[in-house]
């Protein structure tokens, strides 16, 4: 369809509905959502939830948290695109609790979450794109994520996806994860980087 | 007509064969039970061979009595192999003349002789199994047949009623919770099967109970019960021939179909599943591919039992074309446990088993699992448990050197970096190469780390710092001497 046509139909549509394209007001200083502590029961079952931000890393250490007891079922399972995670940075009760997923390129991280969420024997899937190049990401079609996001709704999965900028167009969260650190936090416990950790929702615009 | 063969002292000829050595010496197989831990002295003997036996000391003994009376007494450790193995060419040499035989005991078989012609029969005094001899006695009750075989003077007869009679009373402890009476009987003054079967079997059974009437019965041959009969598995192999090689994977789905059709229905009308799959692949030149798919749990179905078939497929790299397959299957009874409450399991535990089998076709073998964080500092020096709860965790990592986990670069990225070369220790300044360049503008360490000093072909050591470039982005710099800077990884 030409442009002037789409144009000329938008225009039409203002006329005869102004208030559905009225600007929304802006949100005031004591109306806009504050930061909330991490949680993971904030990713909704059967829906894909994409994580960005600085404290993306801690996601993982978040999730894992600090148990003092081996797992005798894994919790989660983290699919490493960029086989990054690093399992020296755990305690081995830690590590029982996930399911490390290794792979190289974006096909097979895609295909792999793809087995898994529809397997939805363990249902909290992590999909760790941040150690992918951004050109490969870019090359993912908007219809592999669509696909993920009807294999989740149907097997109930929580898939979470960890981007280093919005990238899943079907996301039904998006949240950005907060967390300053430097190195003087090095020599602080886990648990309290964990507790600085800081979600703010995202506005959902279409990811590109 | 029944007849029972024994062959006297198996554990002991088990022993001897893996000890060809000790042949020429007594020797001795004790009672062991691993699970129960006992004094070893006070284990009594379960075998002697004939030389032990001369010098005067049998079965029973124990060890400390019997190493008094034999000083050179050789203590074997039980082979449970060549046990099973002795007990196999027994049955072999029982089918040889019915194929109605019941396993009695670890070294007994009860054949029932009734459709066997007399010329056949009589070829029972002539069984040999190599050099070892077993013993046999023919009677008209299985059960007198069992007990009479177990005596030396028994051996090669015919037995009736008045030659059980005979008999110590000790015989009793091989029939099914025999042993427990033993010691009262012995109180009561009994000392042959024949004071007991004189008893009366009213009073007997009043005073001992129902097992005891029929132990009256069994005695006197007023019962003849049916044997166990010992059926030998029954084989689910197939096989199928291709006219041209095979390489592409559809006609392999189209025979394996075709094979797990029929295999699904023979297992059907067997009410059993199948617990494995072993599949030989034949290949072009002659040869062979074995292999096996473990199933979490025993199937019946047609397409539960093609779809690991098909995973493995998927992943299967033979070099050359299929000529065939040979598909075996091993059987089990079918899975009715019910879930358990309390312990925390997966939904579909046989869809997981399936998922992983597809990862690993997808990423290659090692790609999935639960990581095991290394036991020592050598950098990535992890290890990935099977995902399927097969292997057994072991504590004993080391706990993590930071609180803030690392994004790592597997391989470690290899920078020049400007650094201030003192007398001590070198001090990074700048990232001069890779994909992170910059200034340092602060750090922490260095942290020296070094592991198999002893060995100079395994030693290893380096120096690691945590740095924050002039962009605020935090990185692991590591030094491994004499000249080499590797960033090992990210934080973020």
């Amino acid at each position: 369809m030409a442009a002037p046509v789409i144009e000329d139909l938008r225009r039409q549509l203002r006329e005869k509905f102004p208030q559905a394209h009225a600007l929304p007001p802006l949100p005031r200083e004591e109306d806009a959502e504050p930061d909330r502590p991490f949680d993971p029961a904030f990713f909704p079952p059967g829906a894909v939830s994409e994580v960005i931000g600085t404290g993306v890393g801690m996601l993982v250490a978040g999730l894992l948290g600090e148990p003092e007891e081996m797992a005798t079922l894994p919790d989660f399972i983290l699919v490493d695109g960029g086989d990054g995670f690093d399992p020296a940075s755990f305690t081995e009760e830690a590590c029982s609790r996930l399911v490390w997923v290794r792979c190289v390129t974006a096909l097979e991280m895609l295909k792999a979450a793809d087995l898994l969420v529809r397997d939805a024997n363990i249902p909290f899937i992590l999909l760790d794109t941040c150690g992918i190049g951004r050109r490969e990401l870019h090359g993912i079609p908007a219809s592999a994520w669509w696909r993920l996001k009807l294999a989740a709704e149907a097997s109930g999965c929580r898939l979470v996806v960890m981007s280093s900028f919005p990238q899943v167009p079907c996301a039904g969260v998006r949240v950005s994860l907060n967390a300053r650190l430097g190195l003087e936090d090095f020599d602080l416990p886990r648990r309290e980087l964990i507790a600085r950790l800081r979600v703010v929702p995202e506005r959902m615009r279409r990811a590109t | 007509m029944f007849a029972a063969l024994h062959l006297p002292d198996l554990g002991v000829l088990a022993a001897l064969r893996a000890n060809p050595a000790c042949k020429e010496k007594p020797c001795a197989v004790l009672e062991l039970d691993p699970d129960i831990a006992v004094e070893k002295v006070k284990l009594s003997l379960q075998a002697v061979n004939d030389i032990a036996r001369g010098t005067g000391i049998d079965a029973g003994w124990p060890l400390n009595r019997a190493l008094v009376r034999c000083p050179d007494l050789q203590v074997l450790p039980p082979h449970p192999e060549n046990e099973a193995a002795l007990l196999s060419e027994l049955i072999s040499l029982g089918e040889s003349l019915t194929p109605d035989l019941e396993i009695a005991g670890r070294d007994t078989l009860l054949l029932d002789l009734s459709r066997t012609s007399s010329r056949h029969a009589a070829r029972l005094g002539f069984l040999e199994m190599g050099d070892l001899l077993p013993v046999h006695v023919r009677a008209d009750t299985p059960d007198l047949a069992r007990l009479a075989v177990r005596h030396g003077s028994c051996s090669g007869r015919h037995v009736t009623r008045a030659d059980i009679g005979g008999l110590p009373l000790g015989l009793l402890a091989h029939l099914p919770e025999g042993s427990d009476f033993m010691p009262l009987l012995g109180d009561w003054g009994l000392e042959t099967l024949g004071d007991l079967m004189r008893l009366p079997r009213q009073a007997l059974a009043e005073r001992l109970g129902p097992q005891a009437g029929e132990w009256h019965d069994l005695l006197n041959g007023k019962t003849c019960r049916l044997l166990r009969l010992h059926r030998p598995p029954e084989s689910l192999e197939q096989s199928m021939e291709f006219e041209e090689p095979v390489i592409a994977a559809e006609t392999l789905v189209f025979a394996f179909k075709r094979l797990l059709h029929a295999l699904s229905a023979r297992l059907a009308a067997r009410h059993v599943a199948a617990r494995e799959l072993r599949i030989l692949f034949h290949l072009e030149g002659g040869a062979r591919l074995l292999r096996t798919i473990r199933l979490p749990e025993p199937r019946v179905e047609e397409s539960e039992l093609l779809r690991p078939v098909q995973v493995l497929l998927d992943s299967l790299k033979t070099g050359s074309g299929i000529t065939g397959i040979t598909l075996d299957a091993e059987a089990a009874l079918p899975t009715a446990a019910q879930k358990d409450w309390f312990i925390r399991q997966m939904p579909r535990p046989e869809r997981w088993t399936d998922t992983l089998a597809q990862l690993e076709a997808l990423l290659g073998p090692g790609k999935a699992g639960i990581p095991a964080p290394p036991a020592n500092h050598r950098p990535d020096d992890f290890h990935l448990r099977p995902a399927d709860g097969t292997a057994p965790a072991a504590q004993g990592g080391t706990l993590p050197s930071c609180p803030v986990p690392l994004r790592r670069f597997r391989p470690p990225c290899k920078v020049a970096a400007a650094f201030e070369a003192g007398p001590g220790l070198p001090r990074p300044l700048a990232l001069l190469t890779g994909p992170y360049r910059g200034q340092i503008t602060d750090y922490r360490g260095p942290f020296k780390h070094s592991g198999h000093w002893w060995d100079p072909q395994t030693a290893w050591g380096r120096l690691e710092w945590d740095v924050r470039l002039a962009d605020q982005r935090l990185l692991r710099l590591a030094f491994c001497p004499p000249d080499c800077w590797l960033i090992d990884g990210v934080y973020f």
